[in-house]
């Protein structure tokens, strides 16, 4: 019965008439930049967060979560259509996706995709809803010592789940550990890394940094690489799906969907991972694999529901473990404690009803994406050709409104800057700067907590290793931080990324 | 002779002048939109009230008040921007507790809390509260005295950090009654109350509002609130006096102009927001939350603001901080 409870509190939030709207804003603002190449979820979020700001955290929230999933519906629009994955995570579906469009399918596959998507949302959705209070139960006992382990916990998974080489995600870490010390030091209230200026005593605005290394280095990224430009558009006929691709393609969304559950929670998980594990799974159980790469409808099914399902479990670890186990989810969390939430376990018992306000918006931001999709399709398409040379000053000038607008003050417009260039210089190093960012949100939390726990027990660190909550998290940091040497291990992962 | 006649001639005129432009300028006040900065950010415990209070004002004046968050370095950015700006009555300064004790008790001291802005209208105070986990060996105050005494630096209580509020009491009243207790600093008052609640650390001094819903479950224990009369939010708890140890303190919200600005138009302002303060409606809003309203006029303000000064120049000659 808790879990009907929990549902209808959720949804007592998530059905009024604003928030439907922000839900309704974000599954726009997600298709749309999902359908674009070169724009993704992270720069938007990033772009998004002073403007949430000041939204009730609730309503931000739900707006910020629509354009993740969102994009992963967008993605796949243009894949099928036109061979032109606006996301990694729907790189695989454009495999067989764009071979349906060509034989004149295209309308099928399109359906398929958001079909699947619905329901692994809406499956993903009470996965989350019966899984987090298992979590949560735990809640009470952590405390000081618990936390810090967990940071350890974040920390190294932030290191596993970069891709390219583990020295330079280890890097990253570190810098983003040093970024987070700068400002006015909680304990002592010695200002650290603060040149004299005082903007600088209350740290650096994790916003100005995120915008700068997501949203700048990615458009610079973007300008600095010749576009190709050219498309070769599928019309769209017949929507509906035959019966022969229901019967093949219920199955292998019911996989992708289980498959992204479980791959959405992992660390270093997330909806390009799901849908690359979704897709081998379909070509292995298939009783014809020469199909895949042909049209293929299983190759779209499973994949996207796997994608979308993922996108939304990745939401567990951060919302109840303070672990994100991507960047946006990095962002998000970001976003929560400029609301003064602190994810962790404590969030389901003290804000209950914006994390189920949150699951359940998933499930109405879901309906939302069908309709805004099916029928639109040939409006998303056509967002492909507006030129960069337009959308792109657009969008730095909306940045520059939102940088100003934190503080209304030029100063984390420079700090952006200077993290734009930062972050162009990451990309053309291989750095990847996720890591970087979840060094800087974990660690003022990881040097608090440690240090809190050794005020309380007088010094003696055995408070880390004496209770047993504490003591299981440090033993799986060490198991993780282990596994990421073995070789063999090394070179999976090497190659699930390789893939991305 | 002639030549410095002339020139004392000129300069007179030229001064005659300033002074019916600055007439002029007293009786149309406000003839545009006043700004009144908030050191902090927008959403919190000081915009709220900044925002309610701008509105008041402005339907008394007849023009806009527009809030302005300025936050940064603890209010330091906002307070020492609004110092910079031109005392031509356009611009206000949402002010705080913090206003005083960030720059007396610190080091840096970007601006002057007695001799830089001009005190407006003092809005209202939230008093401290004293609350403990259930688990406290201590029914009452006298109790708790006796238990930090008896057992020194057995007492942990949290802070919002370092010189946050709740900090700065547990620090003055230990220090009055000769405790000795130990600080656990937290990221702010949500980590803090929690830890609190669940028994992590054993006290802490917050406004009485930010507890009072645990107050009322039992989750926490009050044992004295820090100000001359009882909380409306929790008439059980005894004062500070009450419970035989006089203790006053509290979270104070007023308003200040930069420094210069005209007498008269500080009066029009101090006056506006005392009217609108006063009315039934904002008093019961303010009491409702705990704080205490005091609409003070410049005078009284100026005094309470020197006041403040005084306390915690001798705190931080004590070497408290």
């Amino acid at each position: 019965m808790e879990f009907i409870d929990n549902l209808a509190l959720g949804f007592s939030y998530s059905l009024a008439l604003h928030n439907i709207l922000y839900c309704f804003i974000g599954a726009l603002l997600g298709t749309a930049i999902g359908v674009l190449p070169g724009l993704g979820p992270l720069a938007t979020i990033a772009m998004l967060l002073p403007l949430t700001f000041t939204l009730d955290p609730i309503s931000a929230l739900i707006m910020l979560a629509g354009i993740y999933y969102g994009a992963q519906y967008g993605g796949s629009t243009t894949a099928i259509l036109v061979n032109l994955p606006g996301e990694n995570s729907s790189v695989v579906t454009a495999i067989d996706g764009y071979q349906m469009a060509r034989q004149g399918r295209g309308g099928a596959a399109l359906a398929t995709a958001a079909l699947a998507s619905v329901l692994a949302g809406v499956l993903a959705t009470f996965f989350i809803a019966s899984f987090s209070p298992i979590l949560a139960q735990a809640a009470l006992s952590f405390k000081s010592p618990e936390y810090f382990s967990l940071m350890i916990v974040g920390l190294i998974a932030a290191v596993i789940l970069a891709n390219g080489s583990i020295i330079k995600a280890i890097g990253m870490v570190v810098v983003g550990l040093i970024l987070g010390t700068v400002g006015t030091d909680l304990n002592s209230g010695v200002t650290r890394f603060g040149f004299g200026l005082l903007p600088l005593m209350s740290g650096l605005e994790f916003v100005a940094i995120s915008m700068g290394l997501f949203a700048f280095a990615e458009i610079m990224a973007n300008v600095a690489q010749k576009s190709s430009g050219k498309t070769d558009l599928h019309r769209v006929t017949r929507l509906w799906p035959s019966k022969d691709d229901f019967r093949l393609g219920t199955p292998a969304a019911i996989r992708g969907t289980l498959l992204g559950s479980i791959l959405g929670i992992l660390p270093g998980g997330g909806a390009a991972l799901a849908s690359f594990s979704a897709y081998s799974l379909e070509k292995k159980v298939a009783r014809d694999p020469s199909a895949f790469g042909h049209g293929a409808i299983q190759g779209v099914a499973g994949p996207e529901a796997a994608n979308n399902a993922a996108a939304q479990t990745s939401f567990i670890p951060m919302l109840t473990l303070a672990i994100p186990s991507n960047g946006v989810m990095a962002l998000m969390m970001g976003a929560m404690m400029v609301h003064n939430i602190v994810p962790g376990p404590m969030v389901l018992t003290q804000n209950a009803p914006m994390f189920w306000a949150l699951v359940t918006s998933m499930l109405i931001g879901n309906v939302i994406l069908v309709l805004l999709n099916l029928p639109l399709v040939g409006l998303w398409v056509k967002l492909i050709s507006v030129p960069y040379t337009v959308l792109y000053p657009a969008i730095l000038m909306f940045c520059l409104i939102g940088l100003y607008g934190i503080e209304n003050s030029s100063f984390n417009v420079y700090v952006a800057g200077v993290f734009g260039l930062v972050g162009f210089l990451l990309h053309k190093l291989r750095c990847e700067p996720a890591p970087l960012l979840l060094g800087f949100i974990l660690g003022p939390l990881l040097e608090e907590n440690l240090r809190r726990s050794l005020l309380l027990s007088k010094g003696d660190f055995s408070i880390f290793v004496s209770r047993p909550i504490s003591l299981t998290l440090l033993l799986l940091a060490a198991v993780l931080l282990i596994s990421t040497m073995l070789p063999s291990l090394r070179k999976k992962r090497e190659e699930a990324f390789a893939e991305d | 002779m002639l030549k410095k006649y002339l020139a004392g001639a000129a300069l007179g005129l030229m001064s005659l002048g300033l002074a019916v432009s600055g007439a002029v300028a007293q009786s149309t006040y406000p003839d545009r939109p006043i700004t009144l900065v908030v050191p902090f950010a927008a959403g919190g415990g000081t915009d709220i009230l900044a925002r309610k209070v701008a509105d008041g004002i402005s339907k008394s004046l007849g023009q806009p008040v527009v809030v302005e968050n300025k936050p940064g370095a603890g209010s330091l950015v906002g307070v020492q921007y609004a110092s910079q700006q031109k005392p031509d009555g356009y611009t206000l300064l949402m002010m705080s507790s913090s206003y005083v004790t960030n720059v007396v008790l610190s080091d840096q001291k970007p601006y002057d809390p007695a001799t830089d802005f001009e005190p407006v209208t003092m809005v209202s105070i939230s008093p401290t509260a004293l609350v403990v986990h259930p688990s406290v060996k201590a029914e009452n105050l006298k109790e708790f005295i006796d238990l930090a005494k008896n057992e020194p630096g057995s007492v942990n209580y949290g802070t919002f950090g370092d010189r946050s509020q709740p900090h700065l009491s547990s620090v003055l009243f230990g220090a009055e009654a000769g405790l000795e207790m130990n600080a656990i600093p937290y990221g702010g008052g949500g980590p803090a109350v929690t830890a609190v609640v669940s028994g992590e650390v054993d006290m802490l001094m917050p406004t009485i509002m930010l507890v009072q819903p645990h107050v009322e479950s039992g989750a926490l224990r009050a044992l004295a609130i820090a100000s001359s009369e009882r909380s409306p939010l929790a008439p059980d708890v005894p004062t500070f006096a009450e419970a035989g140890f006089p203790f006053e303190m509290g979270t104070w919200f007023g308003i200040a102009a930069p420094a210069g600005t005209d007498a008269e138009i500080v009066k029009k302002v101090s006056d506006a927001a005392v009217e609108f303060l006063t009315t039934e409606e904002m008093r019961k809003e303010i009491e409702g939350e705990g704080s205490v309203l005091l609409a003070l006029d410049p005078a009284k303000t100026k005094e309470f603001v020197l006041n403040e000064i005084e306390r915690w120049t001798k705190v931080k000659e004590k070497g408290l901080f």
